[in-house]
């Protein structure tokens, strides 16, 4: 059994605990421990535009600030962040957490950042995404509520798919995604085809095993 | 939004600079730090610049704002010239009003600081 973790949690105002805000749980925590593992590589990439898509409660882009800024204040790298969420209450829910925790992350009411293109054409240096990642129908896609948050159609990757050739487009050359997966997402599946596709690398950064099991 | 964002947002063509109709703009306090305004003016589209601060001064902000039709230039060290920058893309925020896509005459929403960007076919 691992040991137990704690974790530096951002203050939340009170639409966070809305039931139509995706709750922080196992996927959130994985991919905060995997940015907090990867830091040097973020650090080594030195952002200026780090871009959150589906930022729901806005505690993913609040702990990135936190690594690169309020952890430590010797190693304080500046950077403006950037989150869009296409869920009208969760886009409130994460500026209420970005504005309590000095954050200084910009929401935008967006579906995947498509407004921020041309314009940051291979210039974001680090993306982030905890994505609607559980198989489902197809005919479940296309909300704006909280169904948005884990609906993923066939496999559970339609809407991640459906992101990466933005994600092409939008990234820097020496730029860094981070994604969540689960086993049925197929990862390592997942990843080789994206990376032939899109002469990317990638690699799984960190495994868990609870009640789905995490990449 | 601050105006940085601005400077980032495109309309569903790629319509660029939105026009900015301002409603209420909040001024915001952040620390200036040199390395990290030059970063940010690599990524800055000058002209974006300039018509977000015409559109503004244009509603009577910005009174004492004159932006050259220049950027600096990359090795500009001066604070004098830095720090205002720095103030216009950190520390100028709209928190509500109306963007414009110059191609489609699309309006988009700016409440409670968040530019509610939701183009054609995507419901929110």
């Amino acid at each position: 059994m691992p040991a137990k973790k704690y974790y530096h949690t951002p203050q939340f105002g009170p639409l966070s605990s809305s039931k139509e805000v995706y709750q922080p749980c196992a996927d959130s925590y994985i991919l905060m421990d995997a940015l907090e593992e990867d830091l040097p590589n973020i650090r080594n990439t030195a952002p200026t535009i780090c871009l959150e898509i589906g930022s729901g409660s806005g505690i993913i882009t609040s702990h990135l600030h936190w690594l690169l800024s309020a952890r430590d204040a010797n190693q304080l790298h500046r950077c403006s962040y950037l989150a869009c969420d296409i869920n009208p209450i969760a886009a409130i829910a994460s500026q209420e957490t970005f504005t309590l925790n000095q954050v200084p992350c910009d929401m935008i009411l967006s579906s995947f950042g498509k407004s921020l293109l041309p314009r940051l054409h291979n210039s974001v240096e680090v993306i982030l995404f905890n994505p609607p990642y559980v198989p489902t129908c197809d005919s479940e896609l296309g909300g704006t509520g909280i169904e948005a948050a884990w609906a993923g159609g066939t496999d559970g990757v339609a809407v991640i798919n459906e992101f990466l050739p933005i994600a092409e487009e939008i990234m820097a050359k020496n730029g860094l995604m981070y994604l969540v997966l689960i086993e049925q997402n197929k990862p390592a599946t997942f990843i080789q085809t994206a990376c032939e596709k899109y002469h990317w690398e990638g690699e799984i950064i960190k495994k868990s095993v609870c009640g789905e099991r995490l990449y | 939004m601050r105006l940085l964002t601005h400077n980032l947002l495109c309309g569903p063509k790629g319509g660029y600079p939105l026009r900015i109709r301002v409603q209420t703009l909040e001024q915001l306090q952040s620390e200036y730090d040199e390395e990290y305004v030059k970063r940010l003016l690599s990524k800055v589209e000058w002209k974006g610049l300039l018509s977000a601060v015409s559109d503004l001064k244009s509603q009577g902000y910005l009174v004492d704002v004159n932006l050259p039709s220049e950027p600096p230039s990359f090795d500009c060290n001066d604070p004098a010239i830095l720090r205002p920058m720095h103030h216009l893309l950190n520390e100028i925020k709209i928190t509500n009003g109306e963007l414009e896509c110059p191609d489609t005459q699309t309006i988009f929403p700016v409440k409670d600081g968040i530019p509610r960007m939701v183009f054609d076919g995507e419901t929110s």
